[in-house]
Protein backbone atom coordinates (compact mmCIF):
# COMPACT_ATOMS: atom_id res chain seq x y z
CA UNK A 1 0.00 0.00 0.00
CA UNK A 2 1.28 3.41 -0.88
CA UNK A 3 -0.16 6.66 0.38
CA UNK A 4 0.55 9.48 -1.98
CA UNK A 5 1.02 12.99 -0.63
CA UNK A 6 -2.32 14.74 -0.14
CA UNK A 7 -3.60 16.44 -3.30
CA UNK A 8 -2.69 20.10 -3.45
CA UNK A 9 0.16 19.76 -0.99
CA UNK A 10 3.68 20.28 -2.18
CA UNK A 11 6.04 17.47 -1.26
CA UNK A 12 9.13 19.49 -0.47
CA UNK A 13 11.34 16.40 -0.13
CA UNK A 14 10.36 15.22 -3.61
CA UNK A 15 11.16 18.64 -5.03
CA UNK A 16 14.55 18.60 -3.35
CA UNK A 17 15.23 15.10 -4.66
CA UNK A 18 14.34 16.20 -8.19
CA UNK A 19 16.74 19.13 -7.85
CA UNK A 20 19.45 16.75 -6.64
CA UNK A 21 18.82 14.48 -9.63
CA UNK A 22 19.50 17.51 -11.82
CA UNK A 23 22.89 18.01 -10.19
CA UNK A 24 22.01 20.46 -7.37
CA UNK A 25 24.26 19.50 -4.44
CA UNK A 26 22.63 22.17 -2.25
CA UNK A 27 19.43 20.14 -2.45
CA UNK A 28 21.34 17.11 -1.17
CA UNK A 29 22.41 19.11 1.87
CA UNK A 30 18.84 20.28 2.55
CA UNK A 31 17.51 16.72 2.19
CA UNK A 32 20.21 15.41 4.52
CA UNK A 33 19.31 18.02 7.14
CA UNK A 34 15.67 17.05 6.76
CA UNK A 35 15.85 13.26 6.72
CA UNK A 36 19.08 12.06 8.31
CA UNK A 37 18.18 12.81 11.97
CA UNK A 38 15.00 10.72 11.75
CA UNK A 39 16.76 7.86 9.99
CA UNK A 40 19.52 7.84 12.61
CA UNK A 41 17.00 7.99 15.48
CA UNK A 42 15.00 5.10 14.05
CA UNK A 43 18.09 2.94 13.47
CA UNK A 44 19.38 3.68 16.95
CA UNK A 45 16.06 2.74 18.55
CA UNK A 46 16.15 -0.61 16.78
CA UNK A 47 19.84 -1.45 17.02
CA UNK A 48 20.82 0.31 20.26
CA UNK A 49 24.31 0.98 18.94
CA UNK A 50 25.27 4.40 17.65
CA UNK A 51 28.05 3.35 15.25
CA UNK A 52 25.83 0.72 13.64
CA UNK A 53 22.92 3.15 13.50
CA UNK A 54 25.12 5.70 11.73
CA UNK A 55 26.18 3.08 9.16
CA UNK A 56 22.56 2.16 8.52
CA UNK A 57 21.48 5.80 8.20
CA UNK A 58 24.31 6.46 5.75
CA UNK A 59 23.44 3.37 3.69
CA UNK A 60 19.76 4.38 3.60
CA UNK A 61 20.65 7.87 2.38
CA UNK A 62 22.97 6.37 -0.24
CA UNK A 63 20.05 4.32 -1.56
CA UNK A 64 18.00 7.50 -1.72
CA UNK A 65 20.68 9.25 -3.80
CA UNK A 66 20.82 6.27 -6.15
CA UNK A 67 17.03 6.31 -6.45
CA UNK A 68 16.86 10.05 -7.18
CA UNK A 69 16.86 9.94 -10.98
CA UNK A 70 14.14 7.26 -11.02
CA UNK A 71 11.97 8.70 -8.24
CA UNK A 72 8.38 9.20 -9.34
CA UNK A 73 7.01 12.20 -7.48
CA UNK A 74 3.48 11.92 -6.14
CA UNK A 75 3.52 8.15 -5.64
CA UNK A 76 4.96 7.97 -2.12
CA UNK A 77 6.47 10.19 0.50
CA UNK A 78 10.23 10.04 0.72
CA UNK A 79 10.21 9.97 4.53
CA UNK A 80 8.06 6.83 4.62
CA UNK A 81 10.13 5.17 1.87
CA UNK A 82 13.26 5.93 3.88
CA UNK A 83 11.64 4.53 7.03
CA UNK A 84 11.08 1.20 5.30
CA UNK A 85 14.65 1.13 3.97
CA UNK A 86 16.08 1.81 7.44
CA UNK A 87 13.81 -0.82 8.98
CA UNK A 88 14.90 -3.46 6.47
CA UNK A 89 18.58 -2.60 6.85
CA UNK A 90 18.23 -2.93 10.63
CA UNK A 91 16.57 -6.34 10.23
CA UNK A 92 19.50 -7.46 8.08
CA UNK A 93 21.97 -6.24 10.72
CA UNK A 94 20.19 -8.03 13.54
CA UNK A 95 20.09 -11.25 11.54
CA UNK A 96 23.81 -10.99 10.84
CA UNK A 97 24.48 -10.63 14.56
CA UNK A 98 23.18 -14.16 15.06
CA UNK A 99 24.77 -16.17 12.27
CA UNK A 100 23.99 -19.48 13.96
CA UNK A 101 20.25 -18.90 13.52
CA UNK A 102 18.92 -19.61 10.00
CA UNK A 103 17.55 -16.43 8.38
CA UNK A 104 14.03 -17.82 8.11
CA UNK A 105 14.02 -18.70 11.82
CA UNK A 106 15.37 -15.35 13.02
CA UNK A 107 12.72 -13.44 14.97
CA UNK A 108 11.36 -10.19 13.62
CA UNK A 109 13.31 -7.43 15.39
CA UNK A 110 11.34 -5.23 17.70
CA UNK A 111 11.03 -1.48 17.20
CA UNK A 112 12.18 -0.09 19.51
CA UNK A 113 14.67 -2.11 21.47
CA UNK A 114 13.08 -1.84 24.95
CA UNK A 115 16.44 -1.33 26.57
CA UNK A 116 17.14 1.65 24.39
CA UNK A 117 13.78 3.25 25.19
CA UNK A 118 14.23 2.82 28.90
CA UNK A 119 17.70 4.35 28.70
CA UNK A 120 16.21 7.38 26.97
CA UNK A 121 13.41 7.83 29.52
CA UNK A 122 14.19 10.49 32.12
CA UNK A 123 11.35 10.24 34.61
CA UNK A 124 10.06 7.22 36.48
CA UNK A 125 6.73 7.44 34.69
CA UNK A 126 8.47 7.48 31.33
CA UNK A 127 10.59 4.49 32.30
CA UNK A 128 7.42 2.63 33.27
CA UNK A 129 5.80 3.58 29.95
CA UNK A 130 8.91 2.46 28.07
CA UNK A 131 8.84 -0.87 29.88
CA UNK A 132 5.14 -1.22 29.11
CA UNK A 133 5.77 -0.46 25.42
CA UNK A 134 8.18 -3.38 25.36
CA UNK A 135 5.29 -5.67 26.31
CA UNK A 136 3.15 -4.63 23.34
CA UNK A 137 2.78 -6.63 20.13
CA UNK A 138 5.24 -5.46 17.50
CA UNK A 139 2.73 -3.73 15.18
CA UNK A 140 1.07 -1.78 18.00
CA UNK A 141 4.45 -0.72 19.32
CA UNK A 142 5.59 0.42 15.87
CA UNK A 143 2.43 2.48 15.32
CA UNK A 144 2.69 4.15 18.72
CA UNK A 145 6.36 4.98 18.21
CA UNK A 146 5.73 6.60 14.83
CA UNK A 147 2.75 8.56 16.17
CA UNK A 148 4.19 9.80 19.44
CA UNK A 149 7.95 9.76 18.85
CA UNK A 150 8.15 10.81 15.23
CA UNK A 151 4.92 12.83 15.15
CA UNK A 152 3.72 11.19 11.93
CA UNK A 153 0.15 11.40 10.68
CA UNK A 154 -1.96 8.26 10.43
CA UNK A 155 -1.75 8.12 6.59
CA UNK A 156 2.03 8.34 6.84
CA UNK A 157 2.11 5.53 9.39
CA UNK A 158 -0.15 3.45 7.17
CA UNK A 159 2.20 4.04 4.25
CA UNK A 160 5.25 3.03 6.26
CA UNK A 161 3.59 -0.02 7.77
CA UNK A 162 1.80 -0.94 4.56
CA UNK A 163 -1.71 -0.92 6.00
CA UNK A 164 -4.82 1.26 5.81
CA UNK A 165 -5.46 4.37 7.90
CA UNK A 166 -8.30 2.54 9.65
CA UNK A 167 -5.91 -0.25 10.58
CA UNK A 168 -3.47 2.34 11.99
CA UNK A 169 -6.23 3.91 14.10
CA UNK A 170 -7.14 0.48 15.38
CA UNK A 171 -3.51 -0.35 16.21
CA UNK A 172 -3.07 2.96 18.07
CA UNK A 173 -6.29 2.56 20.07
CA UNK A 174 -5.51 -1.03 21.03
CA UNK A 175 -1.92 -0.09 21.85
CA UNK A 176 -2.97 2.72 24.19
CA UNK A 177 -5.54 0.55 25.91
CA UNK A 178 -3.00 -2.23 26.34
CA UNK A 179 -0.44 0.23 27.70
CA UNK A 180 -2.89 1.61 30.22
CA UNK A 181 -3.70 -1.93 31.32
CA UNK A 182 -0.03 -2.93 31.68
CA UNK A 183 0.73 0.28 33.57
CA UNK A 184 -2.18 -0.25 35.93
CA UNK A 185 -1.07 -3.83 36.61
CA UNK A 186 2.51 -2.78 37.27
CA UNK A 187 1.33 -0.03 39.62
CA UNK A 188 -0.69 -2.54 41.59
CA UNK A 189 2.18 -5.01 41.62
CA UNK A 190 4.63 -2.37 42.85
CA UNK A 191 2.14 -1.03 45.35
CA UNK A 192 1.98 2.57 44.20
CA UNK A 193 -0.59 4.72 42.36
CA UNK B 1 -13.00 6.67 32.96
CA UNK B 2 -11.53 4.59 30.15
CA UNK B 3 -11.33 7.71 27.95
CA UNK B 4 -9.52 9.56 30.70
CA UNK B 5 -7.02 6.72 31.04
CA UNK B 6 -6.42 6.72 27.28
CA UNK B 7 -5.94 10.48 27.36
CA UNK B 8 -3.44 10.20 30.21
CA UNK B 9 -1.64 7.48 28.32
CA UNK B 10 -1.45 9.71 25.26
CA UNK B 11 0.13 12.46 27.37
CA UNK B 12 2.56 9.99 28.93
CA UNK B 13 3.52 8.75 25.48
CA UNK B 14 4.09 12.29 24.25
CA UNK B 15 6.32 13.00 27.26
CA UNK B 16 8.31 9.83 26.65
CA UNK B 17 8.53 10.74 22.97
CA UNK B 18 10.01 14.14 23.83
CA UNK B 19 12.46 12.59 26.27
CA UNK B 20 13.44 9.96 23.72
CA UNK B 21 13.97 12.62 21.09
CA UNK B 22 16.22 14.64 23.38
CA UNK B 23 18.14 11.51 24.38
CA UNK B 24 18.60 10.20 20.82
CA UNK B 25 21.88 10.70 18.97
CA UNK B 26 21.98 13.44 16.37
CA UNK B 27 23.99 13.27 13.19
CA UNK B 28 27.45 14.64 13.85
CA UNK B 29 29.61 16.49 11.31
CA UNK B 30 31.42 13.27 10.41
CA UNK B 31 28.22 11.46 9.46
CA UNK B 32 26.94 14.52 7.61
CA UNK B 33 30.20 14.67 5.64
CA UNK B 34 30.01 10.97 4.77
CA UNK B 35 26.42 11.27 3.55
CA UNK B 36 27.17 14.40 1.51
CA UNK B 37 30.27 12.77 0.02
CA UNK B 38 28.06 9.87 -1.13
CA UNK B 39 25.64 12.38 -2.61
CA UNK B 40 28.48 14.12 -4.45
CA UNK B 41 29.81 10.81 -5.77
CA UNK B 42 26.36 9.79 -7.03
CA UNK B 43 25.43 13.27 -8.23
CA UNK B 44 28.49 13.79 -10.44
CA UNK B 45 27.86 10.85 -12.81
CA UNK B 46 24.17 11.76 -12.85
CA UNK B 47 25.02 15.22 -14.19
CA UNK B 48 27.42 13.75 -16.76
CA UNK B 49 24.89 11.21 -17.96
CA UNK B 50 22.33 14.01 -18.22
CA UNK B 51 24.73 15.87 -20.52
CA UNK B 52 25.35 12.72 -22.55
CA UNK B 53 21.62 12.21 -23.00
CA UNK B 54 21.15 15.61 -24.60
CA UNK B 55 20.32 15.35 -28.34
CA UNK B 56 23.52 15.39 -30.32
CA UNK B 57 23.52 17.50 -33.49
CA UNK B 58 24.37 15.91 -36.82
CA UNK B 59 28.11 15.50 -37.33
CA UNK B 60 29.55 18.44 -39.20
CA UNK B 61 31.61 17.87 -42.34
CA UNK B 62 34.80 19.94 -42.54
CA UNK B 63 36.19 21.59 -45.64
CA UNK B 64 38.98 19.00 -45.98
CA UNK B 65 36.45 16.21 -45.90
CA UNK B 66 34.33 17.98 -48.47
CA UNK B 67 37.29 18.48 -50.83
CA UNK B 68 39.22 15.28 -50.45
CA UNK B 69 36.75 12.82 -49.07
CA UNK B 70 35.50 11.43 -52.36
CA UNK B 71 38.88 11.62 -54.12
CA UNK B 72 40.50 9.64 -51.34
CA UNK B 73 37.89 6.94 -51.82
CA UNK B 74 38.39 6.92 -55.57
CA UNK B 75 42.18 6.65 -55.27
CA UNK B 76 41.82 3.81 -52.77
CA UNK B 77 39.47 1.96 -55.13
CA UNK B 78 41.90 2.36 -58.02
CA UNK B 79 44.83 1.12 -55.95
CA UNK B 80 42.86 -1.91 -54.83
CA UNK B 81 41.81 -2.74 -58.40
CA UNK B 82 45.40 -2.34 -59.59
CA UNK B 83 46.66 -4.63 -56.85
CA UNK B 84 44.06 -7.25 -57.73
CA UNK B 85 45.07 -7.00 -61.36
CA UNK B 86 48.77 -7.45 -60.62
CA UNK B 87 48.02 -10.32 -58.30
CA UNK B 88 45.89 -12.12 -60.88
CA UNK B 89 48.50 -11.49 -63.56
CA UNK B 90 51.30 -12.93 -61.51
CA UNK B 91 49.30 -16.01 -60.70
CA UNK B 92 48.71 -16.85 -64.37
CA UNK B 93 50.98 -19.50 -66.02
CA UNK B 94 52.54 -17.64 -68.92
CA UNK B 95 53.61 -20.83 -70.75
CA UNK B 96 50.05 -22.11 -70.83
CA UNK B 97 49.02 -19.21 -73.06
CA UNK B 98 49.37 -20.50 -76.64
CA UNK B 99 49.72 -17.03 -78.11
CA UNK B 100 52.84 -16.33 -76.13
CA UNK B 101 54.40 -19.81 -75.83
CA UNK B 102 53.86 -20.85 -79.47
CA UNK B 103 53.81 -17.95 -81.92
CA UNK B 104 51.56 -18.34 -84.98
CA UNK B 105 53.22 -19.74 -88.07
CA UNK B 106 52.66 -16.54 -90.08
CA UNK B 107 54.79 -14.67 -87.65
CA UNK B 108 57.51 -17.32 -87.89
CA UNK B 109 57.51 -17.06 -91.63
CA UNK B 110 57.65 -13.31 -91.48
CA UNK B 111 60.52 -13.53 -89.11
CA UNK B 112 62.44 -15.95 -91.36
CA UNK B 113 61.84 -13.76 -94.39
CA UNK B 114 63.12 -10.81 -92.51
CA UNK B 115 66.26 -12.71 -91.52
CA UNK B 116 66.85 -13.82 -95.04
CA UNK B 117 66.64 -10.25 -96.27
CA UNK B 118 69.08 -9.23 -93.59
CA UNK B 119 71.49 -11.93 -94.78
CA UNK B 120 71.38 -10.68 -98.31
Amino acid sequence: MTTAPEPGTVDKDAQLLARFANGDQGAARDLTDQLLPGALRQAWRILGDQAEAEDVAQEAMLRLWKQASEWRAGEAKISTWLYRVVHNLCIDRIRKRRPQVPVEDAPEPVDPDPGVLERMAETETSKAVAAAIAELPERQRQALILRHFEGWSNPQIGDAMECSVEAVESLLARGRRQLAKVMAESKEALGYG
Amino acid sequence: MAEMKTLDMETALDVLGREAASGSPRPGPDLMARVLADAAAIGAPTAQSFKAERPVSAPTVGIMDRLFGWTGGAVATMVICFAIGVGVGMELDVVSLPMIGEPPEQLLFAESDFLQEEAL
